[in-house]
């Protein structure tokens, strides 16, 4: 399933350029605009037709306390990937936290499915490998819509490399068991979307892109963004 | 929480015309571990099941000094000896901990009975693991002891422990040992250094008669804290006729609100019983569940290097009253 990421990614960015080099039209942070929407086409139909009513039959079969147990294992796997990358940026404070989260959610959490350390004060992060080239100057580069993985830029896309390192369930042995653990965490993560999916407004596409793109500003500056406005202005 | 027995002193005293205002806290605690060691079965067991009696009363005859009182008693809640059809009754052993009484007063403090043997303060800036404090020489208590503290002047405290039991070698007419040192606190650095001389064939607290020769301990132990960091280190030096054994720990914890993060890294040497130096260290995360109640969870490796070499993960949830 790794190298099945890595092959699709490397498509994705060889051929991305060169859909991209006729269009250009969607201006700097978006100059493959024309190849995005293609790609963002095919991903919306494979979500309307078969992600979406899973993960909405779901979330109506499962009891609330059942998905909440699996949203917290999964997100304790994930904390391993923040763990790494705030390390990597030098948050140490935050590393250490995390270190704390993962420990007492693996153990007296059984497995993650309890997230015992939020309300203990040890605050859930959110850092990814992306970010910490966003950290440590790298640009996002252009947006970027990968098959399956949907939205990113060039710096995400290739981050999602060394994350894909970082994920215990690709550790998992038994490939069944792992795939189904990929498959249930896509569900996961789908079911998580469908209550923010009511915001969008207008061009699906163009909605989608500038809110991953703020998002991502926002994470790589933790909050911090640079205000439109200084001294001068008043 | 602290109980005050003076509801109950005052119960049993209502007929009489004064009220005994013997303020006694009743305190203790209940650990309990859940243990993995590298090819073991899983151990579930309490690990500390030990409550005790202090307080102190004004001496109305002797102004500005207080009389002090402690009693402290382990139970062994894992016996197996005796085991009722009932599973309520294990063989339960009491181990004594503490039983003195004392004397403070602008003079210091003097203590008799059992008690702390104060060379400990040396190594709890390192001894701060469940598992991995097999190295430390030192026995956290002695009985038949005598001890005298000075009151702390700017951070310096000195002591001086007598330790007189009357038997084992006992044809001397000296005491069994002794035990002097003392403790520096200044912004920040702590710093303690004791030295300890016990007669080979005292038993009482040490446990074992330790052969005919006396055995000598030198723990020194230092500690610094910056900010959420807090380091520590402790050195130990042991001798008893050839044998000579030494060690040293270092650890580092850092605080994250209600949780802590340590991590302890020891060596010990031994040169007069056969060549067995040994390494361990200790990772661990606790996490405070409430003022009295905590959970840990700790991996250690004691000895990596040799085939001996143990691998533990423990998990403990305690709950202190």
């Amino acid at each position: 399933m790794k190298s099945c990421k890595v092959a699709i990614l490397s498509v994705a960015l060889i051929g991305a350029p060169l859909v991209a080099a006729e269009q250009g039209k969607g201006g700097s942070a978006d100059p493959w605009e024309g190849f995005n929407r293609t790609v963002f086409e095919f991903n919306d139909v494979l979500d309307r037709y078969a992600l979406k009513p899973v993960a909405q039959g779901y979330q109506y079969v499962t009891p609330d306390l059942v998905e909440r147990g699996v949203s917290n294992f999964f997100g304790n796997l994930g904390d391993v990937r923040t763990l790494v990358n705030n390390a990597l940026q030098l948050k140490l404070h935050d590393a250490a936290s995390d270190v704390a989260r993962v420990t007492l959610n693996t153990t007296f959490g059984l497995a993650g499915v309890l997230d015992l350390a939020t309300p203990l004060g040890l605050e859930k992060h959110n850092e990814d490998f992306g970010q910490t080239l966003g950290y440590w100057g790298v640009p996002s580069g252009s947006y970027l819509v990968l098959p399956l993985f949907g939205p990113s830029t060039v710096r995400d896309g290739v981050a999602l490399v060394p994350d894909s390192y970082l994920d215990p369930v690709g550790e998992v042995e038994d490939v069944p068991t792992r795939n189904s653990l990929y498959a249930m965490r896509l569900i996961d993560t789908r079911a998580e979307l469908l209550k923010s999916e009511g915001l969008i407004s207008g061009d699906r596409y163009l909605f989608i892109r500038d809110a991953y793109l703020q998002r991502r500003e926002y994470q790589v500056n933790d909050g911090q963004i640079n205000a439109p406005f200084d001294a001068q202005d008043f | 929480m602290k109980k005050s027995l003076i509801a109950l002193a005052i119960a049993g005293a209502m007929t009489a015309p004064i009220v005994a205002q013997a303020d006694a806290t009743l305190y203790g605690g209940v650990e309990t571990r859940l243990k993995f060691a590298e090819d073991k079965d899983a151990d579930l067991y309490v690990d500390k099941a030990e409550m005790g009696v202090k307080g102190s009363s004004d001496l109305e005859n002797l102004d500005g000094v207080q009389a002090t009182y402690q009693i402290e008693f382990r139970l062994d809640a894992n016996g197996t000896g005796d085991t009722a059809a009932n599973g309520s009754n294990v063989n339960g052993d009491v181990i004594m901990r503490k039983a003195n009484v004392g004397l403070v007063g602008g003079f210091g403090i003097v203590q008799v009975g059992r008690q702390n043997r104060l060379t400990e303060a040396g190594e709890g800036y390192t001894d701060i693991m469940m598992s991995a404090g097999n190295n430390f020489m030192n026995n956290d208590r002695v009985g038949n002891a005598l001890t005298y503290v000075t009151p702390n002047m700017a951070g310096f405290e000195a002591y001086a422990q007598l330790i007189v039991d009357g038997s084992g070698d006992d044809n001397e007419e000296d005491v069994d040992g002794y035990t002097v040192g003392f403790n520096y606190a200044l912004m920040g650095l702590d710093l303690s250094v004791g030295y300890s001389e016990l007669n080979g064939n005292y038993t009482d607290g040490v446990g074992v008669d330790t052969g005919a020769d006396d055995a000598q301990l030198v723990v020194v132990g230092a500690g610094y804290s910056i900010g959420d960091l807090g380091l520590g280190a402790t050195y130990e030096k042991g001798e008893q006729g050839s044998a000579e054994d030494e060690m040293y720990a270092l650890a580092a914890t850092y605080a994250l609100g209600n949780t802590t993060l340590k991590a302890v890294y020891g060596e010990n040497f031994n040169d007069g019983g056969g060549n067995n130096d040994e390494q361990a260290y200790a990772v661990q995360a606790a996490y405070k569940l409430g003022k009295k109640a905590g959970v840990k969870a700790e991996y250690a490796v004691l000895d990596p290097d040799n085939a001996s070499s143990t691998d533990t993960v423990t998990l403990s949830y305690y709950v202190n009253f």
